[in-house]
């Protein structure tokens, strides 16, 4: 009782040392390495200077993004009882995606900002909603939700390459770095709505945790312990999906944060939902901030947009799961 | 109202089919025993998992109505009183630990509140002590043998204080130590905390020493039902198996039923 009490707690204590780490990193490293001087414009205003700006808006966009994603990653595997459920493999961010890409496309994007989300939620609500009817057909077996989720993501990548080739020269070129998932242009706008409505969204699905749990014991224990699955499953997955179109809008395509954060922290202990729904939502922060900087700095002369690096290291662990699970021999994924 | 004390639980005339064509049941009638540790058995596909998750408020009915303390057992808003409802298979939720697995019986049932109380707290570990899960408690599930983990699945539903306990095979993956280990429990339950308990076997040895009461189900009927010893004879089993048996005997008396020659393939 003691030794995992102590445990938990040197995870949270190396966790927010890290992550004050980073997020110094973060703010004062970079192509343009930011001196303490450089942050007001000068000492009596104390506005600050549009590069210190510029940087507390792309981590203030990381950690909404990341936190998003991953939170909304552990919802789906506790709901759908599968690990390797993430919003990017079960299609949602690429229907959120289609979404968005039509909100500029027909120029809803121009007529106000707020079209952005309200299109880029009806696109990830319509792919879970195929998800969950395809999957259906297997007898909601595992593997066919997370292929119907793949099947869900091609069709949206061949809309969206269809949506390009209409689109203009400047139109396409911003659909291809939303598509790699770029956090250097996040919408003012957007991220004033999203700092409101990511953490309110996360409340809300952390009140819900002990229900996931259940829902993750499986349907009938649910239904055992006084908790409709079906009504519960479906509150989950429509606020997960929201969560997950609202980072969409904001940065595009961001792929794996909804795998790796989860599954480490899995690892670390925390499979009770109470924990690693809210630990998801910060440590998934974290872990784009860092994912930021990482790519803002690898390549001196070029930035590479964050979610290169998410999807190369989340796509390797991803076949690490898969082999493990081979290797131990269990029936499906 | 119903004022018969002697049963919490029962249906009256209920027919159901699972795909709307063939009825599985038709008009049956079944009165569970107040405090008795009951055991439902019959060959595959006679419909005893089925009646459990009819009992339990899963599944409606096509007719008839399942009554829960006289009322109807949908009309119980009061989640806490429906019995509590154990699966044949254990929980998917392998990776948290014992404590959690238990503590999320009593905090999922309940509204938007993540956090436990004292006394909630306390009653965890009341069911954690009597399960002989203490020891285990931060240990994850996905270590625990076959029978704690099964245990723990049981602790789940026992945390929520019912009064009544349905099982569907939970000795289905045990072997006979770990199988009797957990009959012992479910008779102290009743026994001490008068449980009402429904359990679905395809083992009849152990049952036959534990429980108290005994149901045979036949293509959807219900064929036999009493005491161990009365319905656990010879012409009932051949009836409902439809292969020859032998009855022994223990030296306590307690029936031994045991499938005994046979040279031609049963029939169905």
């Amino acid at each position: 009782m003691k030794k995992e009490r102590y445990k938990e707690l040197f995870f949270l204590f190396s966790f927010i040392l890290l992550s004050f780490l980073i997020l110094f990193c973060a703010f004062f490293l970079g192509i343009n390495d930011l001196s303490t001087k450089e942050i007001f414009n000068d000492n009596s205003s104390g506005t600050l200077t549009p590069l210190a700006m510029a940087r507390i808006t792309r981590i203030l966009a990381s950690f909404l993004v990341g936190g998003s994603l991953a939170l909304a990653g552990s919802v789906y595997q506790a709901v759908l009882h599968n690990p390797l459920a993430e919003p990017f493999i079960l299609g949602v961010s690429g229907g959120a995606a289609v979404g968005t890409a039509l909100a500029f496309i027909t120029g809803a994007a121009v007529t106000g900002t707020f079209f952005i989300p309200l299109f880029a939620s009806s696109g990830g609500l319509f792919a879970v909603l195929l998800v969950l009817l395809l999957g259906m057909t297997g007898r909601g077996e595992k593997n066919t939700i997370l292929l119907s989720g793949v099947i869900m993501g091609t069709l949206s990548s061949s809309i969206l390459m269809c949506l390009i080739s209409f689109a203009g020269t400047q139109e396409m070129c911003s659909i291809t770095w939303f598509l790699m998932g770029d956090l250097s242009a996040a919408d003012p706008v957007l991220l004033r709505f999203s700092c409101f409505f990511a953490p309110l969204i996360a409340f809300l699905l952390f009140l819900l945790s002990p229900k996931a749990n259940a829902l993750a014991s499986g349907e009938d224990y649910a239904r055992g312990i006084g908790v409709d699955p079906v009504k519960t499953g479906y509150a989950l997955l429509i606020l997960a999906t929201l969560l997950t179109a609202a980072s969409v809008a904001l940065s595009g395509i961001i792929s794996f944060v909804g795998l790796i954060v989860p599954h480490i922290l899995r690892k670390w202990g925390f499979a009770d939902n109470r924990k690693l729904f809210p630990l998801s939502f910060f440590a998934g922060g974290i872990f784009l901030i860092f994912c930021d900087f990482l790519s803002r700095n690898i390549f001196q002369a070029r930035e590479i947009p964050a979610g290169v690096i998410t999807s190369f290291s989340g796509g390797l662990l991803f076949l690490w799961i898969l082999y493990k699970k081979n290797l131990n021999g269990r029936k499906g994924l | 109202m119903n004022m018969d004390t002697s049963s919490v639980l029962s249906a009256k005339d209920i027919s159901f089919s699972h795909t709307g064509k063939e009825e599985l049941f038709s008009h049956l009638s079944f009165t569970l025993p107040k405090g008795e540790f009951t055991v439902l058995a019959g060959s595959n596909g006679c419909g005893k998992s089925t009646l459990l998750r009819i009992l339990a408020g899963f599944l409606p009915v096509s007719a008839g109505e399942v009554l829960l303390h006289g009322s109807p057992i949908h009309s119980f808003s009061r989640k806490r009183k429906k019995p509590g409802f154990v699966p044949q298979e254990l929980p998917e939720a392998e990776e948290m630990t014992v404590r959690e697995l238990v503590l999320t019986g009593l905090l999922a049932g309940k509204g938007l509140f993540p956090f436990a109380t004292g006394k909630e707290k306390a009653k965890v570990q009341e069911i954690l002590e009597e399960l002989d899960l203490t020891h285990l408690a931060q240990r994850r599930c996905a270590s625990l043998s076959g029978g704690e983990f099964r245990r723990a699945a049981i602790g789940m539903s026992l945390v929520r204080s019912p009064e009544i306990l349905l099982l569907d095979e939970p000795c289905s993956s045990l072997d006979y130590g770990h199988a009797q280990s957990l009959m012992l429990f479910l008779q102290k339950m009743c026994r001490k905390h008068f449980l009402t308990i429904l359990m679905v076997s395809h083992d009849l040895i152990l049952p036959a020493k534990y429980a108290t009461n005994f149901v045979l189900m036949k293509k959807g009927e219900i064929f036999a039902e009493g005491a161990p010893e009365k319905v656990l004879t010879k012409e009932n089993l051949e009836e409902v198996y439809h292969i020859p048996f032998e009855v022994l005997s223990s030296q306590k008396n307690f029936p031994v039923p045991i499938p005994a020659d046979r040279e031609t393939p049963p029939q169905q």
